[in-house]
């Protein structure tokens, strides 16, 4: 059993199937969980800003706050203000599939300031208290194999998250002496809401086709590697990519048939 | 003797100004070839100038334009006097871009903005104009950008730039698969240690000693010269290069393979 008695954790990113079970399962570990929403991901009207504002009811043993993820200074004020944390989670923010000649301006735009800026401002606000305290920590960051492989329709969401890596890297150099270590999850396909209109029983076939392990990913098994990475288990491991897409990369041999035919318009 | 091989080819080279730039050594080697270059640039109007000059003395037609590769409106434009000036155009060196130095917990957002402004998004308009030229023409086309060591090789104080390197191989990739259908290639030079403008601010290379330190790092014992990333780009966008796409070249004396100096 892993076990994350005493730890903090705080998972930063979209409320999505995969972060609810990277909070339920670190929970489920012991940790003292946080789940922290960008106000710029909650559909319009539906809530209010404010770090101490409670989604929903409380969900179990771990709270859910969204915060003001409109600038940097708000960023670095909310993420500073939940407190320290031993663990930290960071997904991306922004997601897109067009192909490079359909993209705008505004498109990449959005995804190096929502997946790789971002994700600066939030681990720079975390680390600070880690090294303080001294006891080390764990920054994972979420990414995708369109980050590892190039895909035609996922040029800006891949590249936006290949920036990613350099940033697990340079973390990793320069705070490995405080103990702290980051790494990388490249997601494949996953039962998602996101990759639901994808997963029709046809293009689930077309899907699983394709990925040697002949299953699409599960929430929990993003999950479960978040936990290896946050726990002891892991504690040697730092500036590492670790794909969870039962080895979708390694078949994946066509860029045009990431998606199968006919659902989604390109 | 030069053998020629872009006779006849329109090719465009951002960041050209500076007459110690890679873009240069890459206007002058395609140059050398027999293409016709236009250089390109954010300012520095009266170095261009001089650089056009330097490229007619080859005997080849050349274009000085400034513009800024972050605004798309600049882009378009500099695209359009292309084709109105030169007929055409064939070979893109998305080359254009800056560095920043700092460790990780002092990046600010005002430098990262900066870095991903024309690190990124200029490659993005840029490849994007061409592209659309390219096919518009119908007979295929040769785009090389210029990413870094950095694109695998993470260098602690320069982590916004070595994001937008990382970001390359995505980019370079997904474009490479996206265009060649159209017979344009899309691939990415990997320069390492270079002496150029942009690295005289370098904090850790101002001193002899450093200097010494830095050279020792790189297997072949030197830095880069500019000439050798132009004749990189020669290859990618002769015939030479007609079968290679979404490829990484590094041209950087073994230093990717090898350790920075810490």
């Amino acid at each position: 059993m892993i076990e994350l008695q005493g730890q903090t954790a705080l998972v930063v990113g979209p409320r999505d199937a995969v972060s609810v079970a990277i909070a339920e399962r670190l929970s489920a570990a012991g940790a003292a969980v946080r789940a922290a929403i960008p106000l710029s991901t909650v559909p319009a009207g539906k809530h209010a800003a404010g770090i101490d504002y409670v989604v929903g009811s409380s969900e179990g043993p771990y709270t859910t706050y969204v915060f003001d993820d409109s600038y940097p200074e708000t960023i670095h004020g909310d993420m500073t203000a939940l407190g320290p944390v031993d663990i930290a989670i960071i997904a991306p923010s922004w997601y897109g599939d067009q192909l490079f000649l359909k993209s705008t301006p505004e498109d990449w735009e959005s995804a190096f300031t929502q997946n790789y800026e971002k994700a600066v401002y939030i681990a720079q606000a975390v680390a600070r208290p880690m090294i303080d305290l001294g006891n080390g920590g764990r920054i994972i960051l979420l990414s995708t194999v369109a980050a590892m492989l190039p895909f035609i329709q996922l040029s800006a969401y891949g590249a936006s998250l290949a920036a990613l890596r350099a940033l697990a890297k340079m973390i990793a150099v320069d705070l490995g002496p405080h103990r702290i270590t980051a790494n990388v999850v490249a997601q494949g396909w996953v039962e998602t809401e996101r990759n639901a209109p994808h997963l029709t029983p046809e293009g689930r076939e077309y899907i699983e086709a394709g990925i040697p392990l002949k299953r699409v990913g599960r929430p929990q098994d993003i999950a479960n590697v978040c936990l290896f990475l946050a726990s002891d288990l892991a504690a040697y491991v730092t500036g590492a990519v670790i794909p969870v897409d039962g080895g979708f990369m390694l078949t994946q041999s066509d860029g045009e048939t990431l998606f199968p035919p006919g659902k989604i318009a390109i | 003797m030069r053998k020629m091989r872009l006779k006849g080819k329109v090719a465009l080279v951002t960041g050209a100004a500076n007459a110690r730039s890679i873009g240069w050594g890459i206007a002058e080697a395609l140059a050398d070839e027999g293409a016709d270059v236009v250089v390109n640039d954010v300012a520095m109007a009266d170095e261009l100038d001089a650089r056009a000059s330097a490229l007619h003395a080859k005997g080849v037609r050349a274009l000085p334009i400034v513009a800024d590769v972050a605004n798309r409106a600049q882009v378009d434009a500099m695209i359009a006097q292309t084709v109105s000036e030169l007929g055409r155009l064939d070979i893109v060196a998305s080359n254009a871009g800056i560095i920043r130095w700092e460790r990780f917990l002092d990046i600010t957002p005002a430098r990262m903005r900066q870095i991903i402004r024309v690190n990124v998004l200029g490659n993005v308009n840029v490849c994007q104009a061409a592209a659309q030229q390219m096919i518009a023409q119908g007979d295929g086309g040769r785009i090389v950008m210029t990413s870094s060591v950095q694109s695998d090789m993470q260098y602690p104080i320069t982590p916004v730039y070595g994001g937008t390197k990382h970001a390359m191989h995505i980019f370079v990739g997904a474009l490479a698969l996206e265009l060649a259908p159209y017979n344009i290639t899309v691939n990415h030079i990997g320069p390492g240690w270079v002496r150029s403008a942009l690295n005289d601010p370098a904090p850790d290379q101002q001193t002899p000693e450093d200097l010494e330190a830095q050279r020792l790092a790189v297997p072949l014992r030197r830095d880069g010269k500019i000439s050798e990333m132009g004749r990189a780009v020669v290859y990618f966008a002769s015939d030479d290069g007609a079968y290679t796409t979404g490829a990484f070249l590094r041209i950087d004396g073994g230093l990717g393979i090898s350790k920075y100096k810490i």
